[in-house]
């Protein structure tokens, strides 16, 4: 039941995680729990008080993911970060809210298959580039 | 020589000097990217501490034991726990009496202990249950526990500082707590003074003291010589009421130095003329200070955890700006000179020597 996992940067960094980890896992809290036990504290970095944080997205392939949702053996978890977008003061919402960021951009400027595209609000400028789709309601 | 540990918005800088401390060397960032909140250092463990927040993946208290060079930011038990509210921020970090011993404060307000130099964590739920929250509300950082002031001899005794809540002081190390907060007033909450609800903004022991507190609320200065138990203003001889930061001296009960800001509406200083005020006799009177500082326009912003003193002789004066720049004295604010330009805003100064 080995899956892969991409994080953010700043959390790979701040917590020596590579890229893409590998971990056996069956359901994203299991994820979390074993990138927690190789990494000691970067499972609070996504989940606290029994809940992904407000502005943690996780998505198992093409699909956003709840905490108990499976991990089919292979899937690849990716953990992505809202971001503030539009006018000052709004707090950073998602899905189809203010917008959300992926982490994993291509260096060349054009996305290439796989990699993680930025947008903002509910129109995803190139969906057949990314490795995941515009959401406007949450599961 | 001389360290200086500045938490910014994004990241953990250290500033070095020799014992002169005239000409500093900056290095860092640790944490690049990560708000630092509160920086604090046990000379008796050498470990060093941060309240590190990011506003995706929540707070953490970072330990070192090289001065900053590397970190352990595992903070297991920093949570209010499965089902509980999410942790937001750390805001306050401090080593205790007891070498091992270290609280931290987070937001929303709670106050959190270690006993193993801050490698796993335990919250003391007394104070975040206490029948006075109703009256706390937050401020414009939200509600958090940003002072942590351990007695200087008795384990026991804590006093913990929330926004807007006030100062709260347990004497059995936790278990219960009582707001002290008697001769403050808190104008948003009543006419008359409430037991809690005072928007504290900053408070300090004075050296060598057990009782002598000093504290730069929303509404005034303070001066405490009863433990909390009771408050007098010493706004008398300062431009303004409002200010964030209050340091103290490490031998000297009877001096501190304020940095006021024009009231909560513009909350910097005040003509755009940053002025250092020196007390040297409990608040009675204020000398200002301005040797070295910039002469204006600078309306320059000093926030609560980014004004320290350092225990030489003379004692070190140091404050950091929300623009970065970081100022420091070597001679108990009598010169002032620019010890570091360019960096992220400063919410927090700590010195090592």
């Amino acid at each position: 039941m080995t899956v892969t996992v991409r994080l953010p940067k700043e959390l790979r960094r701040l917590y020596g995680v590579p890229h893409p980890a590998t971990v056996a896992a069956g359901t994203v809290r299991d994820v979390v729990a074993a990138l927690d036990e190789a990494h000691p504290g970067v499972g609070h970095r996504l989940v606290d008080g029994g809940r992904l944080r407000q502005h943690i997205i996780v998505f198992v392939g093409d699909d956003q993911a709840a905490l108990d949702d499976p991990v089919p053996p292979g899937a690849e978890v990716t953990v992505l970060t809202a971001v503030a977008g539009g006018s000052a003061g709004h707090q950073p919402t998602w899905p189809g809210g203010q917008g959300w960021a992926g982490t994993r951009h291509s260096s060349s400027g054009a996305p290439r298959p796989g990699d993680t595209v930025r947008w903002y609000g509910s129109v995803n400028p190139d969906p057949g580039s990314s490795v995941v789709r515009n959401r406007t309601s949450a599961r | 020589m001389v360290t200086l540990l500045v938490g910014t918005r994004k990241g953990l800088f250290t500033l070095t000097a020799d014992a002169g401390r005239t000409s500093w060397e900056v290095a860092g960032p640790e944490f690049a990217g990560w708000q630092v909140n509160s920086v604090d250092h046990d000379p008796r463990t050498g470990t060093t501490y941060a309240a590190v927040t990011s506003e995706m993946y929540g707070p953490l208290i970072g330990r070192s034991d090289d001065l900053g060079r590397t970190w352990d930011q595992s903070s297991e038990g920093f949570t209010y726990g499965d089902g509980g509210d999410e942790l937001r921020g750390a805001w306050a970090v401090k080593a205790a009496l007891e070498p091992g011993v270290v609280y931290a404060g987070a937001r929303p307000a709670g106050l959190f202990r270690s006993a193993d130099g801050g490698k796993t964590w335990s919250e003391l739920a007394a104070l975040r249950t206490h029948p006075t929250s109703e009256h706390w509300s937050p401020g414009a950082a939200g509600l958090i526990l940003h002072t942590i002031v351990p007695h200087p001899t008795d384990p026991a005794v804590l006093w913990a500082g929330i926004s807007a809540a006030g100062v709260y002081r347990t004497a059995d190390g936790g278990e219960t707590w009582e707001p002290r907060n008697a001769g403050i007033n808190a104008p948003w909450e009543t006419a008359e003074p409430p037991v809690a609800g005072q928007c504290c903004h900053k408070f300090r022991l004075g050296g060598g003291s057990a009782a002598r507190l000093f504290q730069q609320n929303h509404v005034g200065q303070f001066r405490s010589d009863d433990g909390g138990d009771t408050w007098q203003p010493i706004h008398e001889g300062l431009p303004s009421e409002f200010g964030f930061p209050v340091a103290t001296h490490p031998r000297d009960a009877d001096t501190a130095w304020f940095l006021p800001l024009v009231g909560a509406e513009h909350r910097f200083v005040p003509d755009g003329v940053p002025v250092v005020y020196r007390t040297r006799d409990g608040g009675g009177t204020y000398e200002p200070l301005t040797a070295g500082l910039p002469a204006g326009p600078a309306h320059l912003v000093i926030l609560r955890d980014a004004m320290a003193t350092d225990v030489l002789d003379p004692v070190g004066v140091y404050f950091g700006t929300s623009t970065g720049q970081v100022f420091a004295s070597p001679d108990e604010g009598d010169t002032w000179h620019l010890a570091a330009d360019f960096l992220p805003p400063v919410y927090a100064v700590h010195a090592v020597a």
